[in-house]
C-alpha cells in the first residue's frame, strides 16, 4: 500500500516537474563589479511565465488591459518568429559607457547589458514569451 | 548464407544512413527560411568613443509585427493619415502622384553651400540633400523603390499600407535606402539577404 502511495506520488511529482519545465529555464545573471557588489546568477522553470499569466486574478489584468493589449500580439508573433530563423544579432547598442546586445542564441532570446558597474544577462526560452503572451491574451479575450 | 545476410544487414544500413541524412537535409533546410530578406540599420558615431547602434530584422518579422499593432495611428498594418497634423500636406496625394509620374527631376536646388535633388530614376524615388561647406558637411540620401509606394498607397482611402510596403520590399535585392552623414555620425538603412550588419 505504502509502495502503491510512494509510486504515485513519484508520478504526480514527476509530471509536475515535467510540466513545470516545458519551456526550460530563464537563465538571469547580474553581476556588480564594484567594490562590495552582489553576484546573482538564477535559473527558473520558464513555465511559471504562463502559469503566473493564468493565475493572476482577472481584476489585476483588467487594471493593466489597456498597456498589454498593443504588444501582447506582437510579442506573441515575434517569438513564433524568431523561433524559424538562425541565431542572429538583432540589436547591438554600444555608448561611450554602456553595451546592450538582444540577440536569438538557440531556442531563446539572449538580451546582455553592460554598464560600467554591472553586468546583466537574461536568456528567456521563446517558447515561454510566446505561451505567457498567448496566456494574457486569453485571459484578457477578445477585444 | 552468410554473406547473404551481411549484405542485407549492409544494404538495410545504408537505407538507414540515406535516410537519416534525408532528414537531417530536411531540417536545416526547415530552419533556415529561403530568400529571408534582412532590413539593416547601422549608426556609427566618430568621436573616438565607439558609440554605435545596430539592427538587423528580417523584412517578414517587421511586417507581421507592424500588422499586429493597433495603436494611435497604426491599424493592423495601416496608418491612417486621416487626422494627422501635416500642415496641410496631402502626403497621400503627392506620393500618388510621384508614383504615376515618368522619371525625371522633380525638384533641385543648389546655391553655394547647399544641394537639393527630388528625382525619380528608374523605378526608385531618390532624395538628396546636402548641406555645409567641406570641412562640416551634411548629406542626406534617400532611396525608395516605387513600387514599395505603390504599395504603401494602393489601398486607397486614407491609409498608408505599411505591411504592403514592407512586403513589396521585401521583394527587392540589394537596396541602399538611406544614408546619412553629418559630422561625425554616419546612419546607413539597407536591405540584403544576410543576417549580419557587417
Amino acid at each position: 500500500m505504502l509502495a502503491k502511495i510512494a509510486m504515485g506520488f513519484l508520478v504526480v511529482t514527476g509530471m509536475g516537474t515535467a510540466y513545470i519545465c516545458q519551456d526550460g529555464f530563464v537563465h538571469v545573471r547580474v553581476e556588480e563589479s564594484q567594490k562590495g557588489g552582489e553576484n546573482l546568477h538564477l535559473i527558473l522553470p520558464a513555465q511559471l511565465g504562463p502559469l503566473a499569466a493564468h493565475l493572476v486574478p482577472l481584476e489585476h489584468l483588467r487594471n493593466a488591459e489597456r498597456e498589454l493589449r498593443t504588444p501582447l500580439p506582437a510579442l506573441s508573433i515575434t517569438a513564433e518568429e524568431l523561433a524559424k530563423l538562425p541565431d542572429t544579432l538583432f540589436v547591438e547598442v554600444r555608448d561611450h559607457e554602456d553595451h546592450v546586445r538582444v540577440s536569438k542564441a538557440g531556442a531563446g532570446l539572449d538580451i546582455d547589458s553592460e554598464s560600467p558597474g554591472e553586468h546583466v544577462h537574461v536568456w528567456v526560452p521563446l517558447r515561454a514569451i510566446y505561451d505567457t503572451a498567448d496566456a494574457l491574451e486569453s485571459r484578457l479575450g477578445p477585444n | 548464407m552468410n554473406s547473404q545476410f551481411s549484405m542485407k544487414r549492409l544494404a538495410l544500413g545504408a537505407l538507414c544512413a540515406f535516410a537519416a541524412a534525408l532528414m537531417v537535409t530536411a531540417v536545416i533546410h526547415a530552419q533556415a527560411p529561403q530568400g529571408e530578406r534582412w532590413l539593416h540599420v547601422r549608426v556609427d558615431g566618430d568621436n573616438g568613443k565607439g558609440e554605435m547602434v545596430r539592427v538587423n530584422l528580417p523584412i517578414s518579422l517587421a511586417e507581421k509585427i507592424v500588422s499586429s499593432v493597433d495603436h494611435n495611428q497604426l491599424h493592423h498594418g495601416h496608418i491612417s493619415l486621416g487626422h494627422a497634423d501635416m500642415n496641410g500636406v496631402d502626403l497621400r496625394a503627392i506620393l500618388d502622384a510621384v508614383r504615376t509620374s515618368r522619371d525625371g527631376e522633380f525638384v533641385t536646388v543648389k546655391n553655394h553651400d547647399q544641394d537639393i535633388r527630388v528625382a525619380k530614376e528608374n523605378g526608385v524615388l531618390i532624395v538628396h540633400a546636402t548641406d555645409g561647406r567641406s570641412a562640416d558637411r551634411h548629406s542626406v540620401e534617400v532611396r525608395v523603390p516605387i513600387s514599395v509606394v505603390d504599395a504603401m498607397v494602393a489601398a486607397g482611402g486614407q491609409d498608408l499600407d505599411v505591411a504592403a510596403g514592407l512586403r513589396a520590399l521585401a521583394t527587392h535585392g540589394d537596396t541602399e535606402l538611406v544614408t546619412v552623414k553629418d559630422g561625425n555620425q554616419t546612419v546607413r538603412v539597407w536591405i540584403d539577404s544576410k543576417n549580419t550588419a557587417d
